[in-house]
């Protein structure tokens, strides 16, 4: 029943869209908007509805959720496979369709309404076509479901219990949190792209284009940053995804959108205050969405492994093709545009602010372009020599830690950015005091870690630039009434400062050891003394857990095993963590063996500063709410 | 402008030459054991081997250590594990085990199971897992 409900929905949300396309009535598309937010909105809550009330005559249910999956991880077993998670997208697509006709719509044409309806179109084509959450299933498995229908009103078989999520999906509560999160940005980067193609578009184009795109693009900026670093705060607390960064695909294709939407919100403001660089902020308002496409082609289409296990299915050829359609469209509309960018001004101070965001430019795109050279390398390689490879991380170490530290050295200069250029002697008598603090702190340092030139060249850029923004935003954030986007600027610079100081920290100073032990010993590690206590294990309706009580001063914390029933995966093993603001003890539980135990002990460094750098950036928004 | 796209292009064929130059220097590859069968005695490097478990090869040492061989059809190796095993682990089951030769076994700490049942071998023979158990 749900099932065809589902089903006949999605179709006349199909229809709706057809309509807002074909549609040239400039009264009617408002409606229409609403009526296709409110569809998708439907559909999802149909869905939710279907998880909680168990419905395993549906496929999706029947394959990714269980009667005993805990409440919190049915809700979000919505967007933990495939066909679910593009429901979700979906639903995104229509909330930013409908924030943009309210407040990011310039033209009167109606270019951008047709534009975003065809992207709206293209996703949810493929729940009609190919794969969809509703679909019924019509074939049992041993578990689950093995074969569905895509037609609404068909016999039905139910299956006694599902398969339940990945175990992986369902051992931390940020999996209710993180993906839509990171949704919110990494799909919200459509604006600009609408923005930008439906704008140039025009005979008659509003030069405020630029600033409209650039408001636009914030707001998905923060999601993406903070969807991101939830995504690395998930991995850190569950092992085997490599700590908090892993440089794996999937996370490098959120990345890569990330990298350029940073580079986008500089380059803008050149063109909104100075008037240059007009052709290539329109490359890059439209690059940041065609990365998205083509980071979920890579990641959906099984062209790679990963750790993030996603099923493949059609939804390759399917993204593909899309990819090819926009495009098209971006290089169509570039071309028509040749005159207009010849109207964008020179770069001329190379130390004033088209300079500055000019380099910032290169070595952000640069970045990005590295990224998506090792994303795809792999992919390139097997199909030249047939044969399958990973690149190891230090190809991404060597390459991307430079352009970092070339990052923070450019942020130094940012509060003082103009378009006249920047005297440097005058800069550097006037930043004496703060030049000798940060170069005394980063000498203490050094003696303090032993550390090598290139912890000794990121700590003084990374300490400095945190004394400068810091004592700019002390000092003048009350008095001047600079608009709210500098200070934006500022905070998101100060929140990477510390995160650099965080990560370099983290990167050369963090240790671990392997140890085999029993229960009631007590275990040194670096200059720190554990207790480990009797282990107990608790059962679970879905789960059995092993908890083995871990005792430091005061604090007595669990690492756990997880053993999922009902699954076809792994054990999960969730570490005890003892925070401090220095560094990390992280112990997690490798093999149980009887009543010795192997724990791997690991002090990580830096991460309370990491987190925090993170944090500050991403709270950055608060500012830009300041008229 | 022309001077503009000359410079972008420049800049981009430098960083594509560099970037590949330094990524196949830190690659890590993936065997079958077949293909690895001349490194197993002469090379230490890191790599990724696959291949299916062999029927009734698995033996659980102390501390959780884990014996067993692998397979894609015609090169049978000693693998000794050192690592999570996963729930799904079992004879036949297609993996694929991050580790090193020594003296022809392979050490492996980390392991990742094969969702599907098919093996590919380069040569496109495909071995399905329940054809390979006879």
């Amino acid at each position: 029943m749900i099932s065809s409900i589902g089903i006949i929905l999605t179709w006349f949300g199909f229809l709706n869209l057809i309509i807002l396309f074909i549609s040239s009535n400039k009264n009617l598309f408002q409606t229409l908007v609403r009526v296709n937010l409110l569809i998708h909105f439907l559909l999802f809550c149909i869905l939710e509805i279907a998880l909680f009330l168990d419905d395993f005559s549906l496929y999706y249910i029947a394959n990714h959720s269980a009667a005993s999956t805990p409440p919190l991880y049915k809700f979000a077993s919505l967007w933990g496979s495939l066909d679910g998670s593009i429901l979700l997208w979906n639903l995104v697509l229509s909330i930013y369709f409908y924030l943009y006709i309210k407040f990011y719509r310039a033209s009167v044409e109606l270019y951008d309404i047709k534009i975003f309806a065809s992207i709206l179109l293209f996703f949810s084509g493929f729940t009609i076509f190919s794969s969809s959450p509703f679909s019924g299933c019509i074939q049992l498995a041993s578990i689950g479901c093995q074969d569905f229908t895509l037609l609404p009103f068909q016999d039905l078989v139910t299956s006694e219990s599902g398969r339940g999520p990945n175990p992986l999906l369902q051992n931390h509560p940020l999996m209710a949190i993180h993906p839509p999160i990171l949704y919110l940005g990494y799909i919200g980067l459509v604006l600009p792209f609408v923005i930008a193609t439906s704008e140039l578009f025009n005979k008659h184009k509003d030069e405020n284009w630029i600033k409209i795109a650039e408001r636009a693009t914030y707001f998905p900026w923060v999601f993406l940053t903070a969807g991101i670093s939830l995504g690395a705060a998930w991995s850190y607390e569950v092992l085997g995804w490599g700590g908090y960064w892993a440089w794996d695909p999937v996370e490098n294709v959120s990345f890569i959108p990330w990298l350029l939407a940073t580079a986008f919100l500089h380059s803008s403001k050149t063109q909104i205050k100075e008037q240059t660089l007009i052709n290539w902020n329109y490359v890059l308002a439209c690059l940041m969405f065609l990365s998205v496409i083509f980071g979920t082609f890579i990641t959906r289409s099984g062209v790679l492994i990963s750790v993030h296990a996603f099923s493949n299915g059609n939804i390759g050829t399917y993204l593909l093709i899309g990819l090819f359609i926009f495009s098209f469209l971006f290089i169509f509309i570039g071309i028509r545009n040749i005159e207009y960018f010849k109207t964008s001004n020179k770069v001329e101070n190379l130390l004033g602010r088209s300079g500055f965001f000019v380099a910032n430019n290169i070595v952000l795109s640069a970045s990005a372009l590295i990224v998506l050279i090792g994303t795809i390398y792999p992919i390139f390689y097997e199909s030249f020599f047939s044969r399958q490879l990973t690149i190891g991380r230090s190809f991404y170490d060597i390459l991307i830690g430079p352009l970092l530290l070339i990052l923070v050295y450019l942020m130094i200069f940012s509060t003082k950015i103009s378009r006249v250029n920047l005297d440097l002697k005058t800069w550097l008598i006037g930043y004496q005091n703060e030049l000798n603090v940060s170069l005394l702190i980063s000498i203490i340092l050094t003696f303090y870690f032993r550390a090598s030139y290139k912890f000794v060249l990121t700590i003084f850029g990374s300490v400095l630039l945190v004394i400068i923004i810091g004592k700019n935003i002390v000092k003048r954030y009350k008095k001047t009434k600079l608009q709210g986007s500098y200070w934006t600027g500022q905070i998101s610079h100060l929140g990477i400062g510390i995160f650099t100081i965080g990560l370099i920290l983290n990167v050369t100073q963090s240790f671990s050891n392997e140890l085999i032990i029993s229960t009631g010993d007590i275990v040194n590690f670096g200059d720190k003394e554990f207790i480990i206590l009797p282990p107990y294990e608790e059962i679970k309706e879905e789960k059995n857990v092993i908890n083995l009580p871990i005792e430091f001063e005061d604090q007595e914390k669990n690492a756990t095993l997880n053993i999922f029933k009902n699954s076809s995966q792994q054990a999960i093993s969730s570490p005890a963590v003892f925070r401090s603001i220095e560094s990390d003890t992280y112990v997690t539980i490798k093999v149980i063996d009887d009543d010795k135990f192997k724990l791997i002990f690991r002090e990580n460094y830096g991460i309370f500063i990491l987190w925090l750098g993170l944090g500050i950036s991403s709270a950055s928004f608060l500012t830009r709410m300041r008229k | 402008m022309k001077k503009n796209l000359f410079l972008i292009l420049f800049g981009v064929t430098i960083i594509v030459f560099a970037s590949i130059r330094i990524a196949s220097n830190n690659t890590i590859y993936y065997y079958t054991t077949t293909e690895a069968n001349y490194l197993a005695t002469t090379s230490n490097e890191r790599i990724k081997l696959g291949g299916f478990v062999v029927s009734d090869s698995v033996k659980k040492e102390n501390l959780g250590i884990t014996k067993f061989e692998i397979t894609d059809g015609n090169v049978t190796m000693q693998i000794n594990f050192d690592g999570f095993i996963p729930d799904l682990f079992q004879d036949n089951m297609g993996v694929i085990l991050d580790g090193y030769f020594d003296d022809g076994i392979f050490y492996s700490d980390d392991m990742l199971v094969k969702h599907d049942n098919e093996y590919i071998s380069e040569d496109g023979e495909v071995y399905n897992v329940e054809n390979y158990k006879k």
